[in-house]
């Protein structure tokens, strides 16, 4: 087991209301499986994700967090050291999309990178194999959201389907990989590579927000 | 509310005609002489007429039922609702008010229920348009409680959906909905609290042991006439009614647990928040009950029983919140299966509606996972913690708890320890508590030769720092193996963690040396899988 290979740890959480799916996500994410019948989270959960990233080994260490702990003090434990966030809202219910931006300044409010910035969140719009009748049909402006809200990108994705999730995923991990190598190089903004483009498919769009 | 006093008596100590036999074994034996009983001389509702009096007939019946709960004599009581009402003082010791006790109880919810939910309009009273018309931006305005209270249900109606999927019973549509209107209800009587996540769980395992007993009473009553007693205690349209009457007085106990309400914890005189040197992140700025209390089970209560897993678990920076909260809430509900879990339930009751005994269980439950622990990294820690594994023996457990608490008055039990294949928990995140529960009873016992140097191996693995990412078992390690063979391993309290294990021929047959429970160890043969006290 001690062949060479670096290895990176990286902690992401999974934030977002009650039932919009994020242990879903999880679970479809790390054991490639869907069910209807996941329990409500209580507190907190976390599951393990390995990636063979080029010649590195990438774990991810996934924090799901109850929709109910926003609340307070509580998130700064669970927030600690992360270097990355899914936000999750339920495209089929309003009133979920609408807490994004409060999770997003609880996060940001609680937790900054060495240098100052905020961590990498991705925006999920879960459950997009339902029928949805708001912003997400939208796309211009929902990248105008994420502009305005600091996020790196946003995803329409289906745990139940299959869509998305992966691509969701690797995405924040490239967008972890070169913050983190902007920590360490402590260079100037905007050395990220474009090869971020090379899976640019789907119906996702995101830029980058590490200026 | 009664704590009831072992100080002179322990809890475990048996009823005379009970001498000298495991509770459960004897519960086993009573058992099956009682199905012998049924079929050839008595009749069912004989054997059930017995048992109640067996439960409550005594003059000292509740200090007995008490025990009786704690020893986990309850496991497969047709009573065990009756029971549980007495141990949160739904009822009262005095018998010749329980009748008048349930009357009243299902009366006071009766009228909850119309206020909230069969006819709110009624309870307003308000028929004014001004202020009720569907436009109305008055907070006392009807509409707008409709509007209200359709989030809340809509709130609660996700929990329920999700509460036990895998038990047929919970996916019964009027399970269902009672559920949702028992906690719609609580919250609108609670309105600082209303509905937090978990009470659905809380709840739950009091609907199904009402319904349990009234299945058992059901049947029973077919034979014969039951008592005046047992048809009201027990009679099934009052199912909701008495499962809210349980519920509201289980959360007055457990509500500050849920509560959200922050407050700056007490420190020490001298210490300010801000110039505590090395602040945990779990130490700074307000907090919650519940997180208030499992700091305080971990900084006290482990440090004083076992300082190096204390000291293990503050390096690795594993706040107990992170673990501890969903144990505290649910009562352990996640952690056992259901049937160990009721076992688990009755204890608490019993011991006392204050639940004190929770931080015990929480400790004990530690301490049985302690060995793994301190062999163990922050990633493998926190799967362990989380994804708790399956306990040989629920009862053990329960005696650990009370010897933490009293050590005086409560035999030490042998020490037991969870053993198991660690890469386990080092390749695999989620998903374990399913599949390891789901195979608990066939799991293979072969990993005691292993385990010993596996630990020792694991030593070595610690990191230095939490989320560590060095010694970590092979990538892609898909487990496709058995699921953790589940073998808790006996080892007296003197022998030192590094010796190799005892084999499984060995296990049965050894002496322990403070075990003042031999003949139970004996006896636990005959059950299912070897259990070790």
């Amino acid at each position: 087991m001690q062949n060479n290979r670096k290895e990176h740890l990286y902690k992401i959480l999974v934030i977002g209301d009650l039932g919009v799916g994020k242990t879903s996500i999880i679970k479809r994410y790390v054991h490639q499986t869907y069910s209807t019948n996941y329990r409500a989270t209580i507190g907190v959960d976390f599951a393990l994700k390995v990636l063979n990233w080029d010649s590195e080994t990438v774990r991810l260490q996934l924090w799901d967090i109850a929709g109910q702990e926003r609340f307070g003090n509580m998130t700064r434990v669970y927030y600690r050291e992360a270097m990355g966030a899914f936000i999750v809202f339920d495209v089929t219910r309003p009133t979920t999309f609408e807490a994004v931006s409060k999770w997003k300044e609880d996060l940001d409010s609680k937790l900054t990178l060495s240098n100052g910035q905020s961590i990498a969140t991705v925006l999920l719009a879960n459950k997009c194999d339902q029928k949805r009748d708001f912003l997400t049909n939208n796309s211009l402006k929902m990248d105008q959201y994420c502009k305005e809200n600091g996020f790196v990108g946003w995803f329409e994705t289906s745990a139940r389907e299959n869509i998305n999730i992966n691509e969701a995923a690797n995405f924040l991990v490239k967008h972890i990989i070169a913050s983190e190598n902007d920590i360490l190089k402590s260079v100037v903004p905007d050395t990220i590579s474009p090869q971020l483009n090379s899976d640019k498919e789907m119906t996702c769009s995101y830029w980058l927000s590490l200026d | 509310m009664q704590h009831p006093n072992f100080e002179t008596q322990h809890p475990l100590q048996q009823d005379e005609q009970e001498m000298g036999y495991d509770p459960l074994q004897n519960y086993y034996n009573r058992n099956r002489d009682r199905g012998s009983l049924d079929s050839a001389v008595e009749s069912t509702f004989q054997s059930y007429r017995k048992e109640w009096d067996h439960l409550f007939q005594n003059s000292n019946y509740l200090a007995r039922i008490r025990r009786a709960g704690i020893n986990g004599r309850l496991r497969s009581s047709r009573f065990r609702s009756v029971c549980w009402k007495l141990y949160l003082d739904v009822l009262s010791e005095d018998k010749t008010q329980w009748i008048s006790r349930t009357k009243v109880h299902r009366a006071q919810y009766e009228k909850i229920k119309e206020t909230h939910i069969t006819n709110p309009r009624k309870a307003a009273g308000q028929h004014d348009l001004v202020v009720n018309n569907p436009l109305s931006q008055d907070e006392g305005s009807l509409w707008n409680k409709f509007f209200q209270d359709k989030e809340l249900r809509v709130m609660i109606k996700q929990d329920v959906l999700r509460t036990f999927p895998e038990m047929l019973y919970f996916q019964e549509e009027d399970v269902r909905t009672k559920l949702t209107d028992i906690l719609f209800c609580y919250a609108r009587e609670n309105e600082r609290l209303l509905y937090k996540q978990g009470m659905h769980e809380l709840l739950a395992p009091i609907v199904f042991v009402l319904h349990c007993d009234h299945q058992a009473f059901q049947h029973a009553s077919e034979t014969a006439n039951p008592s005046e007693e047992m048809k009201v205690l027990l009679d099934p349209k009052f199912h909701e009614h008495d499962a809210y009457a349980m519920f509201s007085l289980l959360m007055e106990t457990a509500e500050p647990w849920f509560s959200s309400f922050e407050r700056e914890v007490r420190q020490g005189k001298e210490e300010m928040l801000t110039s505590i040197p090395f602040a945990r992140p779990q130490d700074s700025g307000p907090s919650v009950a519940i997180v208030t209390k499992v700091n305080r089970i971990q900084d006290q209560l482990v440090k004083k029983h076992d300082v190096e897993l204390y000291m293990h678990l503050n390096r690795l920076e594993i706040a107990p919140q992170i673990y501890g909260i969903r144990w505290v809430r649910l009562l352990f509900g996640r952690e056992f299966p259901l049937q160990d879990l009721l076992v688990v339930w009755d204890a608490l009751f019993a011991d006392s509606i204050t639940l004190d005994l929770v931080d015990y269980v929480f400790v004990a439950m530690l301490l049985y996972i302690r060995d793994a622990l301190i062999a163990s990294n922050f990633q493998t820690c926190l799967g362990l913690l989380m994804h708790y594994p399956p306990i040989g023996d629920i009862h053990s457990l329960l005696l650990k708890a009370l010897f933490l608490r009293d050590p005086k008055n409560n035999p030490r039990p042998v020490n037991y320890q969870f053993q198991q294949n660690l890469d386990y928990y080092k390749t695999r995140g989620a998903d374990l508590v399913n599949k390891t529960r789901a195979s608990t009873k066939a799991a293979p016992l072969n990993i005691n030769k292993v385990s010993s140097s596996l630990l020792n191996f694991g030593r070595k693995l610690i990191a230095p720092m939490g989320g560590g990412s060095s010694g970590i078992s092979p990538i892609n390690n898909e487990v496709i193996s058995a699921p953790p063979p589940q073998a808790p391993v006996p080892r007296p309290l003197a022998e030192p963690p590094s010796c190799t294990a005892p084999s499984n021929t060995q296990m049965k047959s050894q002496p322990f040396p403070q075990t003042h429970h031999q003949h139970r160890l004996l006896k636990s043969e005959s059950l299912p899988q070897p259990q070790l006290k």
